[in-house]
């Protein structure tokens, strides 16, 4: 049964020029837990053509076959050889790939799939490469293409999202990953002597995750004063750690990134799996993992004081942020659709001043302005929980 | 007078070119001998401390802390060169070089000591004048290069072992690119300046001055080494390249040679003399500060000069040497045995272009020699190419060479941080060519980490800590 939404959202979707439209909310104008919602066009998000199938390289009901995610998520477990012949044999997650402009490359409205080093890979060629083809970037390309715009179709119902139509450039062969806010470029690591960032589709979700966030705040994330306060040098980093276990600019966007991941991967919430081998995924600085499995009860100051070698890393407070989100969504699972609307909406409100408290603040404004104050206690209770 | 300082005083000569052990940190050799007192009372420290070899000097003439050293050897002073009492009451020492021709405000004169005496003599003699900031010991240097005459070597392969051209795709891509200008000092023979691969590269002051020469004394330290090793050295760090003519420098583009020729024809040069050569790298603004150079045991009055110049904010390259010796606290080398002490000076051996082993003749250490970069070819049989003077080009192999790659690195390092407008330490710099060393287990015994210079991951290391806001965090460190 599709439920309809009766709040009205005029103002904040104002904001968004790209054509989302309000939804019709249905049962949610009393108090948390009251009701749920869902969009009128929600999406699935593994659409039902989408699974393992070992038969992938040959049959004709997939487009390419990929990894679900990751070698590492898809067998869950660390692999015996991180090599490209290793992994080639685990290409069984069968996909149809949607979405596609009338190109003839992996592009749409939203991003586009390019090369810096290796040739873009044609539609009218093999879409069914081999990760053995260690010439050619044509898996990577495909590996991309097909989680971003997954993540992209099932986040747009959602709320609004800021990367949706902004044809960011997503660069499949560089040689680091991150997101360049200046180009609004996402970079994925592509060196021979490593399996590419893309086979691990945590990273360009998260980078996706970090270029909304960006975007989302017209670029006020990002754009931090000389006198900040909020921030201090970790290691090379000039605004790499938060002075305080309040939070920062930085930890913010990284939370905002990766629970955008973990909204995408939700059995799997854990990003860089495979470059580090391992199922609960990256861990820094040898003791912060970023799953949010191994963080559901972590303090800010816990977290602020968790790696003696840069106290306050922002990715490590950031693992907090994301998970205060993401128990906030399992705690009300049905209404998941509202607090993603709630968290993409808050992305708006944020700035480069701002702490993990600050944002709360904006939080519980919003859902009051926008939800009836419907998560209010639950988002009080959580943050106050993680010492906020 | 005026101004004219002379030591025209017999003196007590000590030879001290050998250290009886490395002492400990907190020892006196290892603080700044200037700050509180003058050098030569660390002397007679150390002395007493048994820190100092006594294989020179005759112990069985002394009285306990009081040890006397015989003639024939050098000091070095160092003299405030405006002090107008210069010299004055000197009855022991006499100088080589007249404080008329000084540039600098502290300068380092060579002293010969006639005749022997004591430590406390001469401490007690030397303290009393105000003109000497500090004395000691003035070891003999030497050049630390091979010729080797392949002239079919023509090609890089020091650039392709560093990977330079994949570091290059992103630090003179097409996103970005650096934009400022590095003065990298080659202290050694002289630069062959008027090569065509270097003279577009060429720092020059407001007199149209491309460096010193404290040999001459003048001001044009043309290379006159057979076969031209400070022009070779220049040549690896930042011949000028997309230039269509011969070679590329590491950092071919933005760099500026400054060239401090401290070095004489023969190759060799006195602690003195590159003791004036980095203070004027420092003076006239230079970044980077290579230093193809060494002799054996240490020297405080390098020591101190190198804390001088990375407090402010010179990074500093020194040769390992190369005696295929393993330094260690008691086999020592001078710049490169500071390096691991001092962050902002990194001690560089050689590896094999070819291989990616250790060259057989680069000294190693897993504490001392901190970074691995490319000095030979052939599995260390032959030299890599650079510019050589009389606009030619050859080969030469040594850690003289592998420490301009690494100098080169340097620059890029510096000049990506200036054009990003990042404030940075010279100890910075030396993190950021450490810690983006491949690690090779190939030089794991070798050098410290096993590390080798790599300009890829320079690159990819540069991104994540500065192009992207905040690394990703997506990978496990």
């Amino acid at each position: 049964m599709r439920l309809i939404l009766l709040l009205a959202l005029p103002l904040l979707l104002g904001a968004c020029s790209d054509g989302f439209k309000a939804k019709s909310l249905g049962g949610a104008s009393s108090s948390a837990g009251g009701g749920s919602y869902a969009p009128d066009d929600a999406v699935a998000l593994v659409p039902a053509s989408d699974r393992i199938d070992a038969a992938c390289m040959t049959s004709d009901q997939f487009d390419t076959c990929l990894f679900r995610k990751s070698p590492v998520a898809q067998q869950n477990s660390a692999l015996a050889a991180s090599t490209r012949a290793a992994v080639a044999s685990m290409q069984t997650y069968g996909v149809r790939l949607t979405g596609l402009n009338a190109s003839g490359f992996l592009e749409n409205a939203h991003f586009r799939i390019t090369t810096s080093r290796t040739t873009r890979l044609a539609l009218s060629g093999n879409k069914k490469p081999l990760a053995t083809a260690a010439a050619t970037s044509d898996l990577e390309q495909l590996m991309t293409y097909y989680y971003m715009n997954r993540a992209i179709e099932y986040m747009i119902p959602r709320g609004p999202l800021a990367v949706r139509g902004q044809n960011i450039n997503v660069v499949v062969d560089e040689r680091a990953n991150g997101f360049h806010p200046a180009s609004r470029a996402i970079h994925l690591r592509r060196e021979a002597d490593q399996l590419p960032a893309s086979f691990d589709a945590s990273v360009p979700i998260y980078l996706l995750g970090l270029a909304n966030a960006h975007l989302a705040s017209g670029g006020a994330l990002n754009n931090i004063a000389a006198n900040d306060t909020n921030h201090r040098a970790c290691g090379l980093d000039a605004k790499g750690c938060c002075a305080s276990s309040s939070g920062c600019a930085r930890a913010l966007a990284a939370g905002a990134a990766l629970y955008f991941a973990a909204v995408v991967f939700p059995n799997q919430p854990a990003v860089g799996e495979l470059d580090a081998n391992r199922v609960a995924g990256a861990r820094l600085c040898a003791v912060a993992d970023r799953d949010l499995r191994n963080v559901a009860n972590q303090t800010v100051a816990a977290a602020h004081q968790l790696c003696v070698t840069r106290v306050g890393d922002a990715n490590i407070l950031g693992n907090v942020y994301a998970s205060i989100w993401w128990q906030l969504r399992g705690q009300v699972e049905a209404d998941a659709y509202a607090l993603d609307f709630l968290y993409l909406q808050h992305l708006s409100r944020l700035n480069a001043s701002d702490t993990f408290s600050t944002a709360k603040q904006k939080i519980l404004d919003l859902d009051r302005d926008l939800l009836e104050g419907r998560f209010n206690d639950r988002i009080n209770a959580e943050f106050t929980r993680r010492g906020l | 007078m005026g101004n004219v300082f002379k030591f025209i005083l017999p003196v007590l000569a000590i030879a001290l070119t050998t250290w009886g052990h490395w002492p400990k940190a907190d020892e006196a050799i290892l603080q700044n001998p200037f700050q509180e007192q003058k050098l030569i009372l660390n002397l007679q420290s150390m002395v007493e401390q048994g820190t100092l070899s006594a294989s020179a000097v005759d112990r069985s003439r002394a009285t306990p802390g009081n040890l006397m050293l015989p003639a024939g050897s050098q000091l070095l002073a160092l003299v405030n060169t405006s002090c107008a009492q210069a010299g004055s009451g000197r009855k022991h020492t006499q100088s080589v070089g007249d404080v008329r021709d000084a540039i600098l405000p502290v300068q380092a004169y060579s002293l010969e000591l006639l005749s022997e005496t004591s430590v406390r003599q001469l401490s007690d003699e030397l303290e009393q004048d105000p003109c000497i900031v500090g004395v000691t010991e003035n070891a003999e240097v030497h050049i630390s290069g091979e010729f080797t005459n392949d002239p079919g070597l023509a090609q890089q392969t020091a650039m392709a072992a560093i990977r330079a051209d994949l570091g290059y795709d992103f630090l003179w891509g097409s996103s970005f690119k650096i934009n400022q200008d590095v003065i990298i000092a080659i202290v050694d023979t002289g630069v062959a300046y008027t090569h065509p691969d270097l003279t577009n590269s060429m720092w020059r002051n407001a007199a149209n001055q491309v460096g010193f020469d404290f040999i001459n004394n003048d001001t044009d330290p043309m290379d006159d080494n057979d076969p031209g090793h400070g022009t070779h050295v220049a040549g690896l760090a930042a011949a000028t390249g997309g230039n269509a003519v011969g070679i590329s420098g590491v950092m071919g583009y933005r760099a500026k040679i400054m060239a401090v020729k401290c070095m004489d024809a023969e190759g060799s040069g006195t602690i003195a003399g590159i003791v004036n050569g980095l203070r004027y790298a420092v003076t006239n603004g230079a970044h980077v500060v290579n230093f193809s150079l060494g002799g054996r045991g240490l020297n405080a009055a390098m020591q101190q000069a190198l804390n001088e110049a990375v407090a402010a904010g010179v990074v500093i390259l020194a040769a390992s040497g190369n005696d295929g010796e393993e330094l260690t606290n008691v086999n020592t080398f001078t710049p490169a045995s500071y390096g691991s002490q001092l962050a902002g000076v990194l001690t560089v051996g050689s590896f094999d272009a070819n291989s990616l082993a250790r060259s057989g003749f680069s000294n190693f250490s897993t504490t001392y020699v901190e970074l691995g970069a490319p000095g030979s070819q052939g599995n260390g049989n032959a030299g890599i190419v650079s510019t050589l003077p009389n606009n030619l080009y050859g080969n030469l192999r040594g850690t003289s060479m592998a420490t301009p790659v690494a100098a080169g690195a340097a620059g890029l390092v510096v000049g990506f941080l200036r054009t990003r407008g990042i404030a940075y330490t010279p100890a910075d710099v030396e993190r950021i060519l450490r810690e983006s060393a491949v690690i090779s287990n190939n030089l794991s015994g070798d050098f410290a980490g096993g590390s080798r210079l790599d300009l890829l991951q320079l690159s990819v290391y540069l991104q994540n800590s500065y192009v992207f806001p905040g690394n990703p965090g997506l990978e496990s460190d």
